[in-house]
């Protein structure tokens, strides 16, 4: 039976706020509760009250809204820490929850009990309390991880018994349970499971091996799927792009066969080169099955690149401005070690004093779980060859897109359980015993390097080593919208996101909505398309043609009659006066000749922060040009342009 | 609320026809391409016009298919955060195959490269000044790839420079209507024009979203048959004759 370890930050929506102690504080989610501050808690504040009944109990409590980017964002250092410092196999869960396979680690710091209180303290001297955990199962863990609890070996289930059904997070099979008068999990885990499987399908028998003290699914499918990854040597070292991204072609054709024959499709691939100084940068790819190996080498190039372009800065320096607004998805895969993600910029609601190294270099970590194998000089020996990766370049990650290519921060949902918030396959790397020492040592941050520093760089190998494998079942042609995209565009956006960051590359989606811009939505290319607002009636849409220039930000402007005044559209949509003169801003003012509107568009009018009252006017300049003007709250502006 | 319904009066509107029907070799931009059509591996520019910029941009998609592609035809908007999205679609351009890249910074001369290597029809916007040398690079590129570079406002290599030199919006009245489409009238300069027509009456776009040649000004209340059976031909020396917007009233509001 597996053994797994459970990492509980507490509160840590509310650590994320950033609020002393002392300050009530609720963090909301969905009109709801979602975490409290100890002083709110004590006001009897608790997680799943709307706002007005904690309102009501503690009337000086402060909301705030979720934000989980930055509950991630802020979360990253802490896993990298736990990564370098405690055990190499992590999964985020969610932020301020991690699990591990809780067997070697435990084993090499002597035993489950030295292993929480390492990791505790390692937490601790980032700031942060934490509690740790471990049971058979993640659901165990993250249980036991609340009271600090070690779960002997196989009495998850005894363990488990006395919960109440709601851990389960399922809320609907919670409620039928309680009818049928279940009301704790050991209750629930004594039926029969074939009945379970008969009354509630699937997902409760799910529930069910759950409640048992099984996983409903295994913490990490990497250990089956390590047939399929495919490898290249070059021998000797190559220290130029286009061998690597051939081989890579290469790789990712044989790997499409592989998968191919076994009939599955990986959600994920890890691309990862081993360096001549034994260093190893790896990078995850979404691929849903629906790359060619041509698009596969494609964003080994890219990745390739923004690593040789950060390579070429001064060592220790960050990598170039996209560095900063990558977005730093846990999403299950913990990196590799040997390979340090960017360290994001740290989160300016966070409290830092205590994490005073700063985000950007971290200091020599040479004692930690490499057990000393390698010592971390922490001198870099700069970056005086031409050959590429230049030498100290250290393990960076590029700047910032090819990691947002990699699989979504999808499991962070707020009160998911943690069964199953667990992202399919994810962790670890292939397992060479115990894995953190027969891995390279973690080079320390910026300048440290392996005492291969004398040797030659360049990659002496490359692995694609396929994720989260699932059956080809081809559902992936839709992926992107109705047809999908041409091959072409996906590289170039590839590419380009390799440059530039994840979110400066996107593509539209058409939704419901009435102005020009409201119609059209923005989706960082490669992410899928959010719900789309009902295609409606709308009334109050234009008809085409529509605007061929639609303003970001609306452009102010100023609509006046032919006595100079200030053109207003009374309640009942009239304007005081026909409109003479337009000016906009950044354009020259000029003369109407022709005018239509105003239309008048009464938005969300039920409620009342997202209300809308306003209305829309075409007017036609004496230069030829047409506007689409839209007035609110007595201001114009122009929204859009004709031409 | 209000319902904004188009009432026609007239015949069919003009444009739709020709748009539907003619569709194949003869764009209505073509009478001033030389050859019809841009060519590929070729850069244009708009003038600083952006409908325009998107006939052209829909001309060079029409050709890619016509020349035998399937499927989406690709293409990117690099510089371009303030292109409106249904007024691509409505000209042609697929959206679902659609790449922007809002803000290239100052790394746009990689962006536009990377951009041009796969991507056959690349739109730019407003770009810093162009250095020689990132000038010819662009331009091997496009003679290598085979892509289109349509520059919304100028291009130092661009071959052909198209520009909207008069344009009137039809359809508004005083305080009522609805805009229809816009005549516009386009010239063109350079290489291989020499032998063409250097302006041609538009509609840009018309009532549609699309672009199609614009019969010369008829009377006010009869509005023109589908324009592809009207000679197209720009009179020389003629100003073009604009219908008073006041006298079509081709909609009302309703409700």
């Amino acid at each position: 039976m597996d053994r797994v370890l459970c990492v509980w930050v507490p509160d840590w929506p509310v650590r994320v706020a950033g609020a002393a102690p002392d300050v009530p504080l609720a963090v909301m989610a969905g009109g709801l509760v979602l975490a409290c501050s100890p002083a709110a808690r004590a006001a009897g504040v608790r997680r799943g009250m709307r706002l007005r009944p904690a309102r009501a109990r503690c009337p000086e409590l402060r909301a705030v809204e979720r934000d989980v980017e930055e509950e991630i964002r802020g979360f990253e250092p802490l896993v990298r820490e736990l990564e370098e410092a405690v055990m190499p196999r992590l999964e985020v869960v969610r932020p301020g929850l991690l699990a591990a396979p809780a067997r070697g680690p435990a084993r090499y710091w002597g035993g489950e009990p030295q292993l929480v209180a390492r990791v505790t303290t390692v937490l601790r001297e980032l700031g942060h309390p934490a509690r740790a955990g471990a049971g058979d199962t993640v659901f165990a863990a993250a249980l036991a991880a609340r009271s600090g609890a070690l779960v002997p070996p196989g009495e998850s289930a005894a363990f488990l018994a006395p919960y109440p059904a709601g851990v389960l997070g399922r809320p609907r099979l919670t409620e039928l349970l309680h009818r049928l008068g279940i009301t704790t999990l050991g209750a629930f885990a004594a039926l029969p499971a074939d009945r379970v499987a008969a009354r509630f399908g699937a997902e409760g028998l799910a529930a069910h091996r759950t409640a048992r003290g099984l996983e409903a699914r295994p913490v990490s499918s990497r250990a089956g799927t390590a047939d399929h990854s495919v490898t290249h040597a070059f021998e000797p070292a190559t220290s130029l792009l286009e061998p690597v991204v051939f081989a890579a072609k290469a790789a990712a054709d044989r790997l499409h066969q592989r998968l191919t024959a076994a009939g599955v499709v990986c959600a994920r691939l890890e691309a990862e080169v081993e360096l001549g100084d034994g260093r190893r940068l790896s990078r995850v790819f979404r691929h849903e099955g629906r790359l060619s190996a041509a698009a596969v080498a494609e964003r080994v190039r890219g990745v390739l690149r923004a690593w040789e372009a950060a390579g070429t800065l001064a060592a220790g320096t960050l990598a170039g401005g996209s560095g900063a607004d990558a977005p730093t998805g846990p999403g299950g895969t913990a990196p590799l070690p040997g390979f340090t993600p960017e360290p994001p910029s740290p989160p300016p609601s966070e409290p830092s004093s205590d994490r005073a190294p700063g985000a950007g270099v971290r200091e020599p970590r040479g004692t930690g779980a490499a057990g000393g194998a390698f010592t971390t000089s922490g001198v870099g020996p700069g970056p005086a060859t031409v050959h590429w990766p230049a030498p100290g370049a250290a393990t960076r990650s590029a700047p910032g897109p090819a990691g947002a290519a990699g699989p979504p921060p999808a499991p962070v949902t707020g009160g998911a359980p943690v069964a199953d918030a667990l992202p399919g396959g994810s962790g670890a790397p292939d397992a060479p015993s115990p894995p953190w020492i027969a891995r390279p040592a973690p080079p320390a941050g910026g300048a440290a390097d392996g005492p291969a520093t004398g040797r030659g760089t360049g990659v002496v190998r490359l692995t694609l080593r396929p994720e989260g494998i699932s059956a080809a079942t081809g559902r992936q042609a839709a992926l992107f919208g109705r047809e999908p995209t041409p091959e072409e565009v996906e590289r170039a956006a590839a590419r380009v996101q390799a440059l530039l960051g994840h979110r400066a590359v996107t593509r539209v989606e058409l939704g419901g909505g009435r102005g020009p811009g409201d119609r059209v939505r923005r989706v960082p290319y490669g992410d899928a398309a959010p719900a789309r607002l009902p295609a409606g009636p709308w009334p109050g849409r234009l008809p085409a043609p529509h605007p061929a220039t639609v303003y970001p930000a609306p452009l102010p402007a100023r609509l006046t009659d032919t006595a100079g005044r200030e053109v207003a559209v009374s309640a009942r949509a009239e304007v005081s006066d026909p409109p003479a003169r337009l000016a906009v801003a950044g354009h020259r003012a000029a003369r109407i000749t022709g005018w239509a509107g105003p239309w008048p568009v009464l938005e969300e009018w039920w409620d009342s922060a997202h209300a809308r009252r306003m209305a829309r006017l075409q007017v036609v300049t004496a230069d030829g040009r047409a506007w689409l003007l839209v007035v609110e709250r007595g201001q114009w502006w122009a929204e859009a342009g004709y031409g | 609320m209000l319902e904004i319904r188009r009432v026609w009066t007239g015949s069919a509107s003009p444009g739709t026809a020709a748009a539907r029907e003619g569709e194949a070799p003869a764009s209505a931009l073509g009478a001033l391409l030389p050859g019809g059509r841009l060519r590929p591996g070729t850069a244009a520019s708009a003038g600083g016009d952006i409908p325009l910029l998107l006939a052209l941009a829909a001309d060079a998609v029409a050709a890619d298919r016509s020349a035998g592609r399937t499927g989406p035809v690709g293409w990117a908007a690099v510089g371009l955060p303030f292109l409106g999205a249904l007024a691509a679609g409505d000209a042609g351009l697929d959206l679902d195959a659609g790449l922007w890249v809002d803000d290239p910074g100052r790394r746009w001369p990689q962006v536009l490269t990377a951009v041009l290597e796969a991507v056959p029809v690349v739109l730019t916007g407003p770009l810093p000044p162009v250095p020689d040398r990132v000038g010819r690079r662009i331009a091997a590129l496009l003679r290598r790839s085979g892509s289109v570079l349509l520059a919304a406002d100028r291009w130092e290599g661009a071959q052909l420079r198209l520009r909207v030199t008069a344009a009137v919006w039809e359809g508004v009245g005083d305080g009522e209507g609805l805009l229809r489409g816009r005549r516009a009238t386009v010239a063109v300069t350079g290489r291989g024009a020499a032998d063409r027509p250097r302006r041609a009456d538009l509609w840009l776009p018309g009532p549609d979203g699309t672009v199609s040649v614009a019969a010369p000004a008829v009377a006010p209340t009869g509005i023109t048959p589908a324009a592809g059976t009207a000679p197209a031909g720009p009179r020389p020396g003629e100003r073009r004759p604009v219908a008073p917007a006041a006298s079509v009233v081709p909609l009302r509001a309703v409700g």
